[in-house]
């Protein structure tokens, strides 16, 4: 039996304390979050790309009501898979302009089917929001170009072939010279 | 023509004929040897298709070894004929006339030899159609298929036309000495030759054209074997001089091979009279030219290099010096340059058998020094690993031992069915020397008949 009885309000008001100051705390950014304005953002992009090609990828940003918004950074990303291993890779960023349009030209240097997300991270006044598009690339393009390199200008290649041709054209003419050799000589002659 | 003159041509007809007509039991010994060797070489290539370049010493850091050395060894050599047929012809130099032929058919050889060489240490041979369906004009690899492949043609051609009159000599007087599939053979590869007046015109208008084009076409096949390793960022082989320095080199070891086969095919088939001391020391004087030549290529290639010391520069160096190749690199530089370049420089070292023995360290010294060029950058690292280490396996060796008892077997065999001398430029030239002599002589003024030492 506890003899020493305090008031009750000294051990449980801390703690009250405590739990009021946590939730608080947690609760701060979803009470942020709640005065933020919410925001929509649609992503538009061509349905087929061929590979190497450049395509436009524009991402438009509005509040709930329709209003543009103006001067926001949006960030493009594609999920990816590499050995095993899952990531997001940057494609590129753009800013929306005063019709809360952000564009991004891309270069398509994969093909398949690929997944492409525009995010928005939001600010203080308005939530972040994230939308994607899917786009088919196809073809059989040969993107890489090594600058290293014999490039001949004009003729490139067949620079060589023209050289092996004109050796071997020497080697048939001679043969075709020493072939006359086997026709008898007129007369007897020596 | 006088009778001193005719039977100095008599005489060479005999020599030049004389393996043609009857052979040794030495002969078959030699060769028996030379098959055996070949044989072996073929059984170690077997092991090596069956269980694959695995039973080499070749692996993922060095992966490059004898094989490769030994495939720009013998390139190399092919250039004895285009230096001693075709430059030597360009230039009217009269003394070249005994020897032509060896040269020509040193080249025809070597070429076939060495184009083995890649095809071994491909592994699997059906690949090397991938270099044509797949083949990708800006690699040297692909430059040097048609090069090496031009050059071949072009020297079988080399060696064919000067042999037309040979061929008739053979059809003319071998008779009853030769089996009717060899008199057959003669005949056809004669064409009909009777030295009328036309036929030698278009015969040196066929040389004529030949003799202009193989020179290029040899220079450009061991610059574009060189631009194999050139073309690459690699310690040591990244260099601007490779093409010159391949070409000095395979000119020098060209010369160093003809020695050998020239003394051994003089010595067996008794040509004393027409392989005389002065073709040793002309060739001599050659490749003393070309010793000079080498050690200038050796000092201006590691001098730059040793005074930037880029990366990966210095461990080759290292290696090359004072590591693990040293001694391979101090043997090529005394045995390889300096020892030949005093024997044929020092008037009384200036003898058939030194000059020959000079030629055998410059061969040898030639093989070791393709080595140097080809393993030593392979073992510098390229990324954080250690080291490799490189000592080629018994196949490799078998194999090694195999292609050169082949290039020996060839050979023989060529010297055993076709004239080792172009019997008809060496009259041609005695007429063109010896005649107005001889011609004097007649008419009452004194004159010795040609001396078989010859000056």
């Amino acid at each position: 039996m506890n003899t020493e009885k305090g008031p009750k309000w000294i051990t449980v008001g801390p703690v009250l304390l405590l739990a009021l100051a946590m939730s608080m705390l947690s609760a701060g950014p979803a009470l942020a979050q709640e005065n933020r304005a919410p925001t929509v953002l649609t992503v538009a992009a061509a349905d087929e790309f061929d590979l190497g090609q450049s395509g436009l990828i524009i991402a438009t940003l509005t509040d709930k009501t329709g209003k543009p918004i103006a001067g926001a950074r949006v960030t493009y990303v594609t999920p990816a898979e590499f050995a095993g291993a899952v990531a997001e890779v940057d494609l590129g960023e753009s800013e929306t302009d005063e019709n809360g349009q952000a564009r991004l030209v891309y270069q398509f240097r994969t093909e398949g089917r690929i997944q492409i997300v525009a995010r928005y991270f939001g600010n203080e006044r308005y939530q972040p929001v994230q939308s994607s598009v899917a786009v088919t690339v196809g073809g059989t393009a040969q993107l890489y170009q090594p600058k290293a390199g014999l490039q001949i200008p004009v003729f490139g290649s067949w620079t060589l072939a023209a050289i092996l041709l004109g050796v071997w054209s020497v080697y048939f003419v001679s043969l075709a010279v020493v072939w006359g050799i086997a026709r008898r000589p007129a007369g007897g002659e020596v | 023509m006088t009778t001193a003159l005719a039977e100095r041509h008599e005489r060479l007809d005999q020599a030049v004929l004389a393996p043609l007509r009857r052979t040794t039991w030495r002969f078959y010994v030699w060769t028996a040897f030379l098959l055996a060797v070949v044989g072996w070489g073929l059984y170690a290539y077997s092991v090596q298709l069956r269980g694959g370049l695995a039973v080499t010493a070749m692996r993922d850091k060095i992966s490059w070894g004898i094989y490769i050395s030994s495939f720009v060894f013998f390139i190399g050599i092919s250039h004895a004929g285009t230096l001693i047929s075709a430059i030597l012809r360009v230039a009217h130099a009269p003394w070249r006339m005994p020897i032509t032929r060896m040269a020509e058919f040193i080249t025809v050889v070597a070429l076939m030899v060495g184009a083995l060489m890649p095809l071994i240490d491909l592994g699997r041979p059906d690949r090397l159609a991938n270099m044509f369906i797949f083949g990708r004009w800006q690699s040297p690899l692909l430059w040097d298929i048609f090069s090496i492949s031009t050059y071949l043609g072009g020297s079988m051609l080399y060696l064919y036309f000067p042999l037309i009159p040979d061929f008739a000599l053979a059809r003319d007087r071998l008779g009853p000495d030769a089996s009717p599939l060899r008199r057959w053979t003669y005949t056809t590869l004669a064409v009909g030759w009777r030295g009328a007046l036309t036929q030698r015109r278009r015969l040196a208008l066929a040389m004529g054209m030949m003799m202009v084009i193989i020179i290029p076409v040899a220079v450009s096949v061991h610059t574009v074997v060189s631009w194999v390793f050139a073309m690459t960022l690699r310690p040591g082989w990244n260099s601007t001089v490779y093409g010159a320095y391949f070409v000095a080199g395979a000119i020098f070891s060209g010369i160093a091979m003809l020695l050998i086969v020239m003394a051994v095919l003089r010595k067996i088939y008794h040509l004393e009279e027409f392989i005389t001391v002065k073709h040793f020391r002309y060739l001599g004087y050659l490749m003393g030219a070309f010793t000079v030549i080498m050690v200038y290529f050796v000092l201006s290639e590691y001098v730059t290099i040793g005074y930037k010391l880029p990366e990966g520069e210095d461990r080759l160096l290292a290696e090359l010096f004072t590591g693990r190749y040293a001694l391979l690199t101090w043997g090529y530089l005394f045995g390889g340059l300096l020892v030949p370049a005093l024997i044929v420089f020092l008037p009384w070292t200036r003898r058939i058998g030194l000059i020959v023995l000079a030629a055998v360290l410059v061969a040898v010294f030639m093989w070791i020094e393709r080595f140097l060029i080809v393993v030593p950058s392979l073992q510098v690292p390229q990324m954080p690993y250690e080291p490799a280490s490189y000592f080629p396996s018994w196949v490799e060796w078998s194999i090694l031992a195999g292609s050169f008892g082949l290039f020996a077997l060839i050979i023989t065999l060529f010297s055993r069915f076709f004239p080792v001398v172009s019997a008809w430029e060496v009259k041609e030239q005695d007429e063109l020397e010896l005649a107005p002599a001889h011609a004097a002589a007649a008419h009452g003024t004194p004159v010795s008949a040609p001396s078989p030492a010859g000056d």
